[in-house]
Parts: C-alpha cells; sequence; structure tokens
C-alpha cells in the first residue's frame, strides 16, 4: 500500500513537472507568434503607407506650390508621375528649428549650407500630427519620413585665384568613383550701383575615391562674392552640390539681405510666388541701415546638359533698405533658384539663392518622431527623382500600442 | 512495475510534445518584415533610367566602359548591406518558335549566392535605337510652296520667304503626293497657265505663299507688260489679286497666307526695282483691296475695285478644340494661344458665297466684338452645291509667322492618316534582373 502510494505521488510529481515545462514552453511560442503577428501587421502597414505616399500626389495635387494644406496626402509629382516626387509638396515638412517673426507673420528659418536661405511661412509648415492623420495613422503609429539625396556632393573652395574647387562624392553604398561633374560659377562683377552676374562652366570626372578638382578658367585679385553649383551624375545617377563665399562674409560672418517667400500663389500676379527681399536690420533690429542694391536671375536645371537656363524677372535690379523691402513674384511651375547678387553701401558684395523646390540645391527633409524606444521599427526604402536629382525616400513605422 | 509505467507515459508525453514541436515553427524575421526589396530593385532601376542611361548601357557591347559605371551606381544608390546581382537577357525566337532568354552579361557585388530570401524583378527596356515609325497616308495632291527669288516677303521678319519655304516642305512634303518649289515668278506665271513644272498634277494643288502679306508677281502681269489687263488695273495691282483669285476656283486650289493681311502687296524685285513699301524694295502696296479682289474671283465675281476693310484685331485668339486634338495627332506643337491683329470679318462668308468645315476648318477660336465676328485662322471653300471650287486659308496672325499654325491648318482640312508601324519584339527589348538580398538574412 504504501509503496503505491510512493509510485503515485512519484507518478503526479513527474507529470506535474512535464505538463509545466510544456505549457511554458507552448506560451513563450504562443506569444512569439502573437508578437510576430503584430509586428508583421506594421511591416504590412509601413508597405502600404509607403505605397500611398510615393504614388499619390496628394489633393489639391499642387499643395506643395498653393497657400492651403492638403486634404489627402502625398508626394508624388503630378506632372511627372512614375516614382517622380514634387519637389515642392517636402518644403512644407521641413521642421521649425529657428523661427523669426516679420510684418505680422512667423517665418521657418531653414538651415542650409551656406548662402542658400529658406524662409517659409509657418502658417504652410505641416507638422508630425497634421501628416499624422492625413495618413490615418494618429495614435496608431509612430512614424519618420526621411527624404535624402542619394549623392552626396561635397564642394569646398581650395582658391578663388584662379576659382578651384574640390568635390567629393558619395553614395550610400561608397564613394561615386568616374561620375561626371559639371560645375556653373556664378560670380558678382562691380557695375554701379548694382553688381551685375557673370557665369562660367567647367567639367571634371571623380576618381576611384570618388575625389576631383574642378576648376574655373577665371581668377579674381580680390573676392566679392560667388556662388558655385556642381552637378554630378553616373549612368543615370544624379547628384547636387553647392559652395558660395562673400568679402561681406568674410568680413562681418552675415548677408545683409534676407529673402522670405511670403505667399506662395499671389492670386494679384497671375499666381506666381511672392518673395520679399528684405533688410537684415528689420529682422534682427541690429546692424547698420545702409541701402543694399541688388540684381537678381532665377535659373533652372537644363533637361539635358545638367547646365542652368536663364529666366528673366521684372524689377530683376533695385534698392532695399531698412523698413523699404523689394517684392518680385517668381513662377512655380517648375524647380529652380532665384540667385541674387548684392553690394552695400560699403562695397561689402553679398551673393545667396533661394531654392525653389528642394532638388534645386540637394536639400534633405526629415519629418517624424523618434523610434528608439520602440521594440520593433519596420523600414522600407524607396529610390525616386526630384526634378533631375536622384533620391532615396525611408519611412519607418512602429506601433504606438502597448 | 509503476514505476516502469510512470517511465512509459514520460517517454509518450515527451514524445508527443517533440512530435507537434516540429509543426510549431515560428517564421523566421525576415519574412515578417522583409523591407520590400522587390520594390527597391524596381525604383532603383527606374531611377537609373529616368534618363535613358540604362537602356543605352544595356543594349552596349559587354566591354563597354559603361557597364563598369554601372556597377558603381548600382554600388553607390544601394544601402551597404544589400548585395545585388544584376543580368541582362536577350530574348530571341527559337526554331520551335517560343521566346527564349539568352544571358548578355551579368554585373554583382558579391561571388556568393545571394541565398534564398533574395527578391527578384524583371524590367523590359526597349533599345534607345528603336524607332517606331508612323507612315503618313499620301494625300493625292500637289504642295506648291511659293520660293521665288526674285521676290521679297513682308511681315516675315526674321526669315527669309526661303527659309520660311524649307520650314513649310520638311513639316509638310511627307504628306503629299508631290511637293513643288515655285522658285521663281517666271514658274508661277507657268503654273498660273495651268503647266506643270515636274509632271506634277496642278489641279485641286496647295499653294503656300510664303511671303507673308505680299505675294510675288510675275513680269508679264505688271503695268506695261502684255497680261497687264490680268495684272494691273486703275493704278492697282488687286487686279492681280483676282486673278489669283480666279485661279484658285479655275484649279480647285488651297491658296494659304501664312500670316497678316493676304495680298496686301505684290513683289518682283526685277520689276519694281525703284519701288519700296516700308524700306522693302521690289515692293508696291495693293492695300486692302488686295483680299478682297481675291475672294471677287473664287466667287467667279467680276473684278471691281473694293478698298473697304476686311480685317481687324480681336488680340489674343486660343486654338479650337479640334485644333488641339490634331496638334497631338500629328504632333505640331505650336502655341495654343497667338496674337491676331488681321483676322478676317465673318462677313465675308456671306458676301463670298464661302463656308468653313466645323470640324476641320477652324484653327482658332472666332471671337466676337458685339458688331462683328473676327476669324483669326481658317479655311475657307468656296462651294457650289456640294462642289467645292477652291479654297482659301488664311492666317490673320500678326508677325511674325509660326508657319507650324499654317502647317497644322492645311493638315486638319486635309487630315491625312498616320499608320503607325508595329514594333517588333525581337532584337528591340531586353529584360533586366536585378536581385537583391540583404546580407545576414539569408
Amino acid at each position: 500500500m504504501v509503496r503505491g502510494t510512493i509510485d503515485h505521488m512519484i507518478a503526479l510529481l513527474l507529470t506535474l513537472i512535464i505538463a509545466s515545462f510544456s505549457l511554458s514552453y507552448y506560451s513563450t511560442i504562443i506569444s512569439a507568434a502573437i508578437t510576430y503577428q503584430s509586428n508583421s501587421r506594421v511591416a504590412a502597414k509601413n508597405a502600404d503607407l509607403i505605397e500611398s505616399i510615393l504614388q499619390s500626389p496628394g489633393y489639391p495635387q499642387d499643395w506643395g506650390r498653393l497657400n492651403s494644406a492638403p486634404q489627402a496626402f502625398g508626394l508624388q509629382d503630378p506632372t511627372a508621375r512614375g516614382i517622380s516626387v514634387s519637389p515642392f509638396a517636402p518644403q512644407k515638412l521641413l521642421p521649425p528649428e529657428k523661427t523669426f517673426f516679420y510684418e505680422g507673420s512667423w517665418y521657418n528659418n531653414v538651415s542650409l549650407t551656406k548662402g542658400a536661405y529658406l524662409n517659409l511661412p509657418l502658417t504652410e509648415h505641416l507638422n508630425i500630427s497634421a501628416v499624422a492623420n492625413l495618413l490615418g495613422i494618429s495614435e496608431s503609429y509612430g512614424f519618420r519620413l526621411d527624404i535624402e539625396p542619394t549623392l552626396t556632393v561635397s564642394v569646398t573652395e581650395i582658391s578663388y585665384s584662379p576659382f578651384k574647387f574640390r568635390v567629393e562624392v558619395n553614395g550610400l553604398g561608397g564613394p561615386l568613383s568616374q561620375a561626371s561633374l559639371k560645375g556653373t560659377l556664378f560670380y558678382t562683377k562691380w557695375d554701379p550701383p548694382t553688381p551685375s552676374i557673370d557665369n562660367r562652366t567647367s567639367s571634371a570626372k571623380t576618381n576611384s575615391t570618388g575625389l576631383a578638382i574642378i576648376e574655373f578658367p577665371f581668377s579674381v585679385s580680390s573676392l566679392r562674392s560667388y556662388y558655385v553649383v556642381v552637378i554630378a551624375h553616373l549612368n543615370g545617377l544624379v547628384g547636387i552640390g553647392t559652395c558660395s563665399n562673400s568679402n561681406i562674409i568674410m568680413s562681418l560672418g552675415k548677408d545683409f539681405l534676407i529673402p522670405l517667400i511670403s505667399d506662395y500663389t499671389d492670386e494679384d500676379y497671375n499666381g506666381t510666388a511672392k518673395i520679399a527681399l528684405v533688410h537684415r536690420r528689420d529682422i534682427t533690429g541690429e546692424e547698420s541701415s545702409g541701402a543694399i542694391f541688388y540684381n537678381l536671375t532665377m535659373f533652372f536645371v537644363m533637361s539635358q546638359d545638367y547646365g542652368f537656363s536663364r529666366l528673366e524677372i521684372e524689377n530683376s535690379t533695385g534698392k532695399v533698405t531698412n523698413g523699404y523691402p523689394a517684392y518680385l513674384h517668381i513662377r512655380t511651375s517648375d524647380p529652380g533658384f532665384l540667385l541674387i547678387g548684392y553690394r552695400t553701401e560699403g562695397q561689402n558684395y553679398g551673393i545667396l539663392i533661394v531654392p525653389w523646390g528642394i532638388c534645386s540645391i540637394g536639400i534633405s527633409v526629415a519629418i517624424g518622431g523618434d523610434s528608439s524606444g520602440s521594440q520593433w521599427v519596420a523600414s522600407n526604402l524607396r529610390q525616386a527623382v526630384i526634378g533631375q536629382v536622384s533620391y532615396r525616400v525611408k519611412l519607418q513605422l512602429w506601433s504606438l500600442q502597448p | 512495475m509503476r514505476t516502469i509505467e510512470i517511465f512509459f507515459v514520460i517517454l509518450i508525453v515527451l514524445g508527443a510534445f517533440v512530435f507537434s514541436l516540429q509543426y510549431v515553427a515560428l517564421p523566421r524575421p525576415q519574412l515578417i518584415s522583409n523591407q520590400d526589396l522587390r520594390s527597391l530593385a524596381l525604383t532603383t532601376l527606374q531611377t537609373l533610367d529616368v534618363k535613358g542611361e540604362l537602356r543605352k548601357t544595356v543594349f552596349s557591347p559587354t566591354n563597354d566602359s559603361s557597364w563598369a559605371g554601372l556597377q558603381i551606381s548600382l554600388t553607390s544608390s544601394l544601402p551597404p548591406d544589400v548585395v545585388y546581382n544584376l543580368s541582362v537577357y536577350d530574348i530571341v525566337e527559337s526554331p520551335q518558335g517560343f521566346a527564349m532568354h539568352n544571358l548578355v552579361h551579368s554585373i554583382s557585388n558579391t561571388q556568393s549566392d545571394l541565398g534564398a530570401d533574395s527578391e527578384t524583378i524583371a524590367y523590359l527596356v526597349a533599345s534607345p535605337s528603336t524607332e517606331f515609325v508612323r507612315s503618313p497616308q499620301k494625300v493625292d495632291r500637289t504642295l506648291y510652296i511659293l520660293n521665288c527669288s526674285d521676290s521679297n516677303g513682308w511681315w516675315i521678319t526674321g526669315y527669309t520667304a526661303r527659309s520660311l519655304a524649307s520650314d513649310v516642305e520638311s513639316l509638310l512634303s511627307r504628306y503629299f503626293q508631290a511637293t513643288v518649289l515655285v522658285n521663281s515668278t517666271y514658274q508661277l506665271e507657268q503654273l498660273l497657265d495651268g503647266t506643270s513644272l515636274k509632271g506634277e498634277n496642278v489641279q485641286g494643288a496647295i499653294v503656300v505663299n510664303t511671303f507673308g502679306e505680299a505675294v510675288p508677281i510675275p513680269a508679264d502681269y505688271c503695268q506695261g507688260h502684255p497680261r497687264e489687263s490680268q495684272g494691273y488695273q486703275s493704278g492697282s495691282y488687286a487686279k492681280f489679286a483676282h486673278t489669283l483669285g480666279s485661279k484658285t476656283r479655275q484649279y480647285n486650289w488651297t491658296w494659304v497666307s501664312i500670316v497678316g493681311y493676304p495680298l496686301y502687296y505684290v513683289s518682283n524685285t526685277a520689276i519694281f526695282s525703284s519701288s519700296q513699301a516700308w524700306g522693302i524694295y521690289g515692293t508696291v502696296q495693293v492695300g486692302q483691296a488686295g483680299v478682297r479682289a481675291f475672294l471677287q474671283g473664287l466667287d467667279g465675281q467680276t473684278y471691281s475695285y473694293d478698298s473697304q476693310g476686311v480685317a481687324g484685331s480681336p488680340g489674343v485668339v486660343y486654338f479650337t478644340q479640334s485644333a488641339i486634338n490634331f496638334v497631338n495627332y500629328y504632333g505640331i506643337y505650336p502655341s495654343y494661344y497667338q496674337t491676331s491683329t488681321r483676322a478676317l470679318d465673318s462677313a465675308i462668308l456671306a458676301t463670298y458665297n464661302l463656308n468653313i468645315d466645323n470640324a476641320r476648318g477652324y484653327v482658332f477660336q472666332p471671337v466676337s466684338d458685339g458688331s462683328k465676328t473676327w476669324i483669326a485662322g481658317a479655311t475657307y471653300s468656296h462651294k457650289q452645291g456640294d462642289e467645292i471650287h477652291g479654297s482659301f486659308t488664311a492666317i490673320g496672325l500678326t508677325r511674325t509667322p509660326d508657319v507650324r499654325v499654317s502647317a497644322l491648318a492645311i493638315l486638319m482640312y486635309y487630315n491625312p492618316e498616320l499608320f503607325s508601324s508595329e514594333l517588333t519584339f525581337q532584337g528591340s527589348s531586353r529584360l533586366v534582373w536585378l536581385e537583391l538580398a540583404k546580407l545576414g538574412g539569408g
């Protein structure tokens, strides 16, 4: 009898041990399967979202160029379609880093390379929650959208007598060797009172490490101001890089003329965009109030030979003084940049550009939250073309549910 | 004994547990979120082919340096943890009649196999030298282009009649049975007499006057010459315009005026060597009577000098929808809106028994100013019953002429059909396979 009871007790104990072991192991598997299912849903949602963002221009189709928020979110270029992304819509996603107030409106001062200014009306900015609402993922998913040039073209000045620049071209997977470079140098000449702008072109090719020296057959004894744009291309990949310098930056460290995009569509001027050229003192309250004489022209990227074609603008020369800005209008249907050369009363020269469209000088755009606290982040990458420049678009998505 | 039984139970339970484990297998993480390498591959190839660079390389010889460039581009554009294998296949027809893929070339950034988790897409590229030809129906008429070396034009500033004649020829000659340049006023006289210049058919021809507001006049039709009665009367050369209208009616021509006020001047540099109009020597002004005289001749009316104005200035005018459709069909793309300062009064339709075909006659939308309706560009046909006896295409735009508008007007009126040739698949397309895989994801 006692022997039988001991046997039963041992049997029960062993059965319980095996049962609990099996249960714990099975529940681990089931728990993992549930997690996998949830992650799979996030991945599928990511794939859906990136397709809807890149295969639709949103509504209205030209929302990137209009004074209104979109009712449906999409970044596809409505004129080119396919894998083309709108050059203008991502501008409205640029996060406000430095803002300032001028004439009753707030402006977002976007940080760009030296000599480039993009001061956008803050009212037109689309923030993270607005985008999440339009995508229908607010409170369900967190996201981060990165739009970056595929090629990084870095241009640095070696000398201006003659003009010589070091260019480095890198892609995602390494340096871009044997890339053809075409450089255009814009330089202000002294023509009283407003400086005229001359331009020269030059070509080069990168070596096995993606480096090249590009020289222009032009030199000056003392620097006034210049802006150089270098386009790198190889077998369909296109990148753009810029460099700028002026004696006003060298001597005073800042530009005295500040351009603002004050209206995306000025109905009084056939729907063209309105840009204000403002004296720096009107914004900062500092510096001298001397007059600034300017000369400006807009350029478009050419379709075949990676140069630029010039579009003249009405009232392209003039004067800006403290309290008296100048206004001009630009056609917004094509990407390009507004190039402005100026001179102060103190004979300091400056040059700056206002890019219209992120592809004009290869601007990167990033909008979204921080995924660092998330257990699982689904990521998708696509290649795209903006204007003629090669870009990559990356969407990261994570669940906000506990 | 009980212990042995228990051990058997344990073995059975463990056995069942291990057996069931074979069927409870979690998927690999790569299957949960595979980063959609297929879409990445497709967009990569599309990006590289945006300017046609990919297809140029794909159809290059395998030792061409562009293949190295393609490899560098692929490596630079893809993330560093992605490996690829790109293969290009030629599509040929086997002796048995089915399509076969022959490997042309392959490039990769790895020497090993990409593994089971790789994704592949196929992308078809057409050869950059493939030509898709559209052959036009040849209209069974002769196209005459006035190219008289002994005449000068007016309102063709920036061009010469010769350059305009060359442009008209390159735009239109493929659509007509014969194209003949009328190289002198003497040849024009022969034409007016119904004599063919190169064996072509004179009847039913199209005559394009490239001299703008002026028209060449043969010497014999000038004052003091044998055919003065057909060219000059009571101090005006409007009589010559009447003769042109009569000949247009007689031979069922379509007379084309490419810009401005039709037949406002006559020109012969030999006869009018000391005469000039607006500084252009060899030219005599006819004035507003010219077009009226032409229309009289077209309508079979007796010549009667009438200098009452028949042209107006409606300003900016727009293509009709029909014209826009034909623009795309024939691939001629002048601006959809132009400026007209010599549009004809629609009253001439009734005065001279003219008709404009609604579908193919109007190039620009008529513009009404309340009292009159102005027609900036149209083809006017003179009809008797259902028969057409001569037509007049008048493009009353301001200078300088865009001959594409006149070419469009002619093509709209005659509407030759375009036949598309077949794009053959074999030899003109290649298949590009791009296989991507993530390093460490195999």
